[in-house]
């Protein structure tokens, strides 16, 4: 059974069908590349996949049940797990901070024990605490664990909104451009963290402009234009796919 | 091992016990019993600017917070003259009351984001201040509620002068500082302020944003209900108008001039600063009592963005920008301090 399965997913707004029965499916943890030109309805997919927008028609399948129409802190739960396109991160608080606050999907004790400082909570709170310094470590930002999230570089700020959603225990995790704005350096590490994840056995979905990530990483990829799926297969496949090409670069006759 | 917050934790609890201490010796060495009541309405104040600040924290803007107030008022006073509950009793109740309330309408109002939440208080506010003038069997109208009983004694305790009173609000404050204070520092605090921040980003990360809002909603009107039923049994009567706009926003006001980066002590400091000036303009200067608080906010906002309780973090960093020779420092120093605290 598929963990993740998406059949003829279809989104319109007024008249503008943003997505039009678009498939795809990941077995197993993998890394998912989806690609298109701006506007190919990549963030779309998303939105409809975390709960944030409802789709038109189509389902979505998690581990073969039926999750269409479920908010997003309740797709978050089962391991459905996104980061966003811009900076999305607690400004104002510390790094370990931004990571505890996204720890709190999977405790054991609930507000009012908080409330009452009980050691059970106490207790809780430093494994959270704990777990979140390991987060730190795993995407080595270890110097930078007390900096305020605002105040960070761009390019720790899009490795702080991947920490946030590793804390939320993700069995896939859904990218959004998380090299959007890196230099080189940051870019390298964020392919081999990929990497890592996957070999931890989280699944990682991934939208990125950048084809050396996507063509680096992915395992299987899917192109989206206009709305449609217009090609899926290996990264060599793709590169060699004339409809990709086409949709990237224009047709032949448009360049020529 | 101690972590610095555990530490700074451990401060804070002993710097309010030893504020309490004074609080409670106050009425030792005030005879007068016109100053204690700014005091004590100060108290009703603070219970209410820290309700209206916690749901602040979720980004929740209260525009009908006096609202509750009232409506614990007249809760209680019903309560008491109509069912003849004694007044600890329809203390509890009218809290509870008023929970119960929040909690419907908040699981109503509470999909609303943004400004629509102030507006749907505000005009709850105003709709319940209608329901009081026109059902004149149950809250006599214009002339409200008045032979409101005084609370029956209590471990040889009469409230027969200002001072069991004011040792009655004083508790009840402390309790709800502490428990705001918990709240605050405790997870609860840490998922309102990440709802409050980006609700997208929350949930994203699992957060259900309706249950934290009608959970603080439910817990700020409690203690909204708690600070009216001691009021109406204070004042012994109740006016409608007491509870109207005008009351709503000066709990926004008071918070706002006091700090809202902390829900306790800056509500608290807020209010008793604003409620002594506010009862010194009542009678002959009240028409001005709007102008001069618009004016303080204006001000605070403005030269203060941390409220009052940054105050004395600021002067520390004049002082010791002071120090240093160049005079350019000492603005610098102000600037600083006020972006640090806001």
């Amino acid at each position: 059974m598929a963990l993740l399965e998406i059949r003829d997913l279809t989104i319109t707004f007024g008249g503008l069908t943003a997505l039009n029965k678009v498939s795809l499916h990941l077995n197993e943890p993998s890394v998912l590349g989806i690609i298109g030109p701006n506007g190919a309805g990549k963030t779309t997919l998303f939105n409809l996949v975390s709960g944030f927008l409802h789709p038109t028609g189509g389902e979505i399948l998690w581990r073969g049940k039926n999750i269409k129409g479920l908010k997003p802190p309740r797709v978050a739960a089962l391991g459905l797990v996104r980061t966003f396109q811009a900076n999305l991160v607690y400004r104002d608080a510390s790094v370990l901070e931004n990571i505890i606050r996204a720890s709190y999907l999977h405790v054991q004790t609930n507000l009012l024990q908080g409330v009452l400082n009980t050691k059970a909570y106490r207790r809780d709170e430093e494994a959270i605490a704990r777990r979140a310094r390991e987060i730190i470590h795993f995407m080595e930002m270890d110097d930078w664990s007390s900096a305020v999230a605002g105040s960070l570089p761009h390019g720790l700020q899009r490795k702080l909104g991947i920490s946030m959603a590793l804390a939320c225990a993700p069995k896939v995790i859904m990218l959004d451009e998380p090299a959007a704005g890196m230099n080189a350096t940051d870019t390298a590490h964020l392919m081999e963290k990929i990497r890592q994840l996957r070999e931890e056995g989280i699944g990682v979905m991934l939208v990125e402009h950048d084809m050396r990530v996507v063509m680096g990483v992915c395992d299987h990829i899917i192109v989206l234009n206009y709305g449609q799926k217009i090609a899926e297969g290996t990264p060599r496949e793709i590169q060699k796919d004339e409809r990709v090409i086409e949709a990237y670069l224009g047709s032949e006759e448009a360049v020529t | 091992m101690k972590s610095p917050s555990d530490e700074a934790q451990k401060r804070t609890w002993m710097g309010s016990s030893l504020l309490l201490v004074v609080v409670c010796l106050v009425p030792v060495f005030m005879k007068e019993q016109y100053y204690l009541h700014f005091l004590i309405m100060s108290g009703v104040s603070a219970i209410l600017c820290m309700g209206w600040t916690l749901l602040l924290r979720l980004g929740l803007f209260s525009l009908g917070h006096a609202a509750f107030l009232g409506i614990g008022g007249y809760c209680s006073a019903i309560l008491a003259m109509r069912l003849g509950l004694s007044f600890w009793l329809a203390l509890l109740l009218s809290g509870l009351f008023n929970a119960l309330l929040a909690f419907c309408l908040g699981m109503i109002i509470l999909r609303l984001k943004g400004i629509y939440f102030a507006v749907v208080t505000f005009a709850f506010g105003e709709v319940v201040r209608i329901l009081y003038l026109n059902w004149t069997s149950l809250f006599g109208g214009f002339t409200g509620i008045s032979g409101i009983p005084r609370p029956t004694p209590v471990l040889g305790v009469v409230f027969d002068s200002k001072i069991p009173y004011y040792y009655l609000i004083v508790l009840l404050t402390t309790l709800t500082a502490v428990v705001m204070y918990r709240i605050d520092h405790s997870r609860a605090g840490r998922i309102f302020r990440a709802i409050g921040h980006s609700a997208d980003l929350a949930q994203s990360q699992g957060m259900d944003l309706r249950k934290h809002k009608v959970m603080s909603f439910t817990v700020s009107c409690f203690f909204a209900g708690i600070a009216g039923s001691f009021l109406a049994h204070y004042y012994t009567s109740l006016y409608p108008n007491e509870f109207g706009v005008w009351d709503s926003i000066l709990v926004q006001i008071k918070a706002t001039v006091g700090g809202v980066a902390t829900v306790v002590s800056g509500p608290i400091v807020g209010a008793v600063v604003m409620t002594v000036v506010s009862e010194l303009f009542r009678g002959y200067m009240s028409a001005l009592e709007p102008l001069f608080f618009g004016i303080f906010l204006i001000l605070v906002v403005f030269f203060l963005p941390g409220g009052l309780q940054s105050l004395p973090g600021v002067i520390r960093r004049v002082l010791r920008t002071e120090k240093t020779p160049a005079f350019s420092n000492r603005a610098k120093g102000l600037e600083n301090g006020s972006l640090g605290d806001s």
